[in-house]
């Protein structure tokens, strides 16, 4: 009797465990097996000679994957399973707010008009060259022939120009076309088009290299079925929708037509197929790549590098990819709150940021740079200078400060001579970034002098309350944990995150109707507005870096953040995996976002 | 006299559900901040006039009142909304997502009942003995272990140690088959299956040892029937009346709990939705979804006790 029902018991088991391991053998589509290669062509891409290919300049102490030249020998066919950190809200590129996970799927499927490279300049993509006017308030862009959309529809100057008026009303690019001050596109023929812009702006490409204004889309199809484009997004990029099944898998094919080549003239891209799987645990995407179930991840998080890094050492068969941008992670304070009004509370709590024991906290020893300013030491915007003037960790240094407002009779806060001040440090519910938190918090608290009160609030909620409410967007916030910076060009960040922050500042100082509910910080200086509008009035490097040289000093004497590391991202993949790190531009230099979104047309699998 | 009761029980449960829906969208409209920052990117809040259009479209200056009738009239049409942040139809996320749901909720009871049986039996058959304490060990383990931690288990030795199963992914039957979906749904659905089936293997437990005290039962063994027959055809039949109830009543309860199996393991799922509808502040998501799941849970409960009623007489006439 017993052993009848430990029999059934276990045959039980036994017969949903081996149905379910050795079933279905289509599923098995994305296991690695399938990536060898059809072998029906091979490609050498070892770049010739002749060709010079550059990567951004590495850092002393950095940590990158350095960009590399492919030296294996690619091949056509195989298929990647890609694991992402969360499903894009959409893949409408003038409307959906695109993070990291939606950049790659969208960078499949779309192509932009001009590329970042490794070293933060602007290279040529659907565009072969440009040129502006003397004032910079007319771009005009020369484009690459023979383009088409995956329906089949050419790619021409008046693809650009069909775009902009949905552009302009784009929950996504509006604001961008805003920013850039872009008021006009015209095709001055098929393969020229010209951008004419309200004011001068001397990076205007850099907003090309953005999905939401540089992304190519078919208007004409967009406009037909709106909602319905961001299940089957029509571009002109590498690979072509197949199925979008939302929160399980997306599926991109091999695009026939792409009109790219590599080195040697082999049409891209090389990979069949693609398939996009959102998995939002962190452990279980790593695990995905480390069984196979998935080929390549990306992360965000310094915590995931650290694991994988040790699954590395532990002997798993994967390729680290290692990005070290110019996002650099910390907290800001919010000057309409006070005494975070007074320049002392803020440089005084910026002084007892443990900076090294907060990387600590957030398991970025070893795997992210502590940062000191906008720009990561690798880009060429860093500056030692600003480094060397950021209140760095001195606590005592810090504590003075503190001491010196709270006995200031005429302290900002209303309260008592003596009295403590109350600082609210507030972050999201991140498990590391809690742990930074108590570093911090410990810290402020041990001075004595310091009532911190920690709240976390979710991510929605927490940029809300730094944004406020339309129409001031004057924000609740105290001190605020916070993201700053791109690998892109300086002024698309801080030209609009240094505007007014309210339309009376903007009357004020006589700019009437320009504001930006993204000054975080709800501080504005007209000096600094003036450096940053001089920024883009010229295009001479040596004066730019001059200038956002100056507008970062301002900021680490004025509104200084309490930097923790620059975001390490990363890219995991499996061995044979090639041409994720080191794809090239159509002009022979290496490409790159800084940022754990590969550029998949390049892709292949290594014999 | 039935057909009164389920009349009585059916106004009982448009009350609740009127309720939930209330409930529901107090809740969320409680959350903190403007929709309108969880629509527009920050890049594009500097445009006002694009602001009040877009409230203005949205009816969202309507007091909370209005707002919500017009959506619980829309819902009672089959119109949940459209999300604000995707632009998906509410009623579309949720007719995409239930089968997944469904399923894992639906294996989780059926592997929860065939495991929960034999040892609820077999335990009260032998009780105190080696395999009771056993079981009595494994359940107050099953209990005690969260869902999702059991999954991540199971992801690592399935996936990782043995290379047996995929940690993530769906296999849609329509797709791929049978097999090849159960390869998915297997071990999402067992770590789904541990607390019901703990509670059920317990619930049978007591109930059985109660019938194998019965007259009828010692009458059976003194004609000399075999074990087995005497477990199956004359204690479990009687004893299953609770564990029938309470599987039903998980089966809506489970739909609810695969929120965050369905995360754990990348599912497409309702749960999956929700989350990323709460971690987006996707309103009219978060407001569908929340109903669905609610208005499932009541409907199965309410199907329970008329269940009941038809079985037991002895409740009819209470």
């Amino acid at each position: 009797m017993k052993s009848s029902w430990l029999k059934i018991i276990a045959s039980f088991f036994a017969i949903a465990l081996i149905a379910a391991a050795c079933g279905g053998s289509d599923s098995d589509s994305g296991s690695s097996d399938t990536a060898s290669s059809s072998d029906t062509e091979t490609a050498t891409t070892e770049a010739a000679e002749e060709e010079v290919i550059e990567s951004g300049t590495e850092a002393e102490g950095d940590v990158d994957t350095e960009v590399e030249e492919i030296v294996e020998e690619s091949s056509y066919g195989g298929d990647v399973i890609i694991g992402l950190e969360a499903e894009a809200t959409g893949l409408r590129p003038w409307e959906d707010a695109c993070s990291a996970p939606c950049l790659t799927m969208v960078g499949a499927v779309f192509d932009t008009v001009v590329m970042l490279r490794t070293d933060g300049t602007i290279g040529p993509w659907l565009a072969t060259d440009w040129s502006s006017n003397e004032d910079f308030t007319e771009w005009t862009f020369n484009l690459v022939e023979g383009v088409t959309f995956h329906n089949g529809k050419p790619f021409t100057a008046q693809t650009l120009v069909d775009m902009f008026p949905m552009q302009q009303v784009g929950a996504a690019a509006g604001g961008i076309v805003t920013a850039a001050g872009l008021a006009e596109v015209v095709a001055v023929d098929d393969t020229t088009v010209k951008y004419v812009l309200g004011s001068s702006h001397s990076a205007f490409p850099s907003f090309l290299v953005q999905t939401p204004l540089g992304a190519a889309f078919d208007a004409e199809a967009a406009t037909a079925d709106f909602d319905g484009y961001s299940m089957n997004p029509i571009g002109t990029g590498a690979f072509m929708m197949d199925k979008r099944d939302l929160d399980n898998e997306t599926i991109v094919v091999r695009n026939p037509n792409y009109w790219m080549n590599d080195q040697d003239g082999n049409q891209l891209p090389y990979l069949d197929s693609v398939t996009f799987r959102p998995i939002p645990d962190e452990g279980t995407r790593l695990d995905s790549l480390l069984s196979g179930t998935t080929h390549a991840m990306q992360t965000l998080r310094q915590g995931t590098i650290r694991d994988a890094r040790s699954s590395k050492e532990d002997g798993a068969d994967i390729v680290l990819l290692e990005f070290q941008g110019n996002n650099v992670g910390g907290g800001m304070y919010n000057l309409n709150n006070p005494p975070l009004d007074d320049v002392r509370v803020r440089t005084g709590l910026t002084h007892m940021n443990n900076q090294d024991a907060v990387i600590e906290s957030l398991g970025g020893t070893g795997i992210s740079l502590p940062g000191s300013q906008w720009f990561s030491p690798d880009s060429a915007w860093y500056s030692e200078k600003v480094a060397a003037a950021w209140p760095a960790y001195n606590y005592d240094a810090g504590k003075g400060l503190i001491y010196d407002y709270i006995n200031d009779p005429d302290r900002s806060d209303g309260r008592a001579v003596g009295e403590n001040i109350e600082v609210e440090l507030s972050c999201p519910p991140d498990p590391t970034l809690i742990a930074a938190m108590q570093v911090i918090e410990q810290l402020w608290s041990s001075t004595g002098m310091i009532d911190v009160n920690m709240t976390n609030y979710d991510q929605q909620t927490h940029i809300g309350y730094a944004l406020g409410a339309p129409p001031d967007f004057m924000g609740s916030h105290g001190a605020h944990c916070w993201r700053w910076s791109s690998n892109n060009d300086p002024s698309t960040e801080l030209n609009r995150q240094m505007a007014p922050h309210t339309l009376g500042v903007a009357a004020a100082y006589g700019l009437d109707g320009i504001f930006t509910p993204t000054n975080f910080f709800n501080w504005f200086d007209i000096e600094v507005f003036g450096w940053l509008v001089a920024a883009i009035g010229t295009d001479n490097f040596e004066e730019r870096y001059a200038l956002y040289e100056m507008v970062m000093m301002r900021i680490a004497r004025d509104v200084p953040m309490w930097y923790s590391g620059h975001t390490a991202t990363m890219l995991a993949t499996e061995s044979n995996l090639a041409g994720v790190n080191g794809w090239v531009l159509p002009d022979g230099t290496f490409g790159g976002q800084g940022w754990s979104t590969p550029q998949l047309n390049q892709a292949f699998w290594a014999n | 006299m039935l057909g009164k009761v389920i009349a009585i029980r059916s106004v009982r449960l448009i009350a609740t559900l009127f309720a939930v829906s209330l409930l529901t969208f107090l809740m969320v409209e409680q959350l903190p901040g403007d929709p309108i920052l969880a629509i527009l990117p920050p890049e594009a809040l500097d445009d006002l006039e694009n602001i009040e259009r877009i409230r203005k479209e949205l009816r969202l200056d309507d007091p909370v009142l209005t707002r919500y009738f017009r959506w619980v009239g829309d819902a009672l049409q089959g119109d949940l909304g459209k999300s604000y942040i995707t632009d998906q139809p509410v009623s579309d996320a949720i007719r995409d997502r239930i089968p997944v749901t469904m399923e894992l909720a639906f294996l989780a009871t059926l592997l929860a009942a065939a495991l929960a049986i034999p040892i609820g039996a077999f335990s009260a058959y032998r009780e105190g003995g080696y395999f009771d304490r056993a079981m009595s060990g494994f359940t107050t383990a099953a209990l005690s272990i969260p869902g999702f931690l059991a999954g991540i288990f199971f992801i690592w030795l399935f996936t990782l140690k043995f290379n047996w199963l995929p940690s993530t992914g769906w296999n849609r039957i329509t797709d791929k088959g049978l097999l090849a979906n159960l390869k998915t749904a297997i071990l999402p659905s067992s770590a789904l299956a541990l607390a019901p089936l703990a509670i059920n293997a317990r619930l049978i437990r007591a109930d059985m040892i109660g019938t194998l005290k019965e007259d009828y039962v010692l009458s059976a063994k003194a004609k000399g029937l075999r074990d087995r027959y005497i477990l199956m055809r004359h204690a479990l039949r009687p004893s299953s009346l609770t564990a029938i109830t309470v599987f039903a009543l998980q089966l809506g309860g489970l739909i609810g709990g695969t929120v965050v199996i369905e995360t754990v393991f990348a599912l497409p799922g309702l749960g999956t939705r929700l989350i990323s509808g709460i971690y987006q502040r996707d309103v009219m998501m978060i407001q569908g979804i929340t109903l669905f799941i609610a208005t499932v849970y009541v409907v199965v409960n309410a199907l329970v006790d008329v269940f009941y009623l038809v079985l037991d007489p002895r409740i009819r006439r209470q």
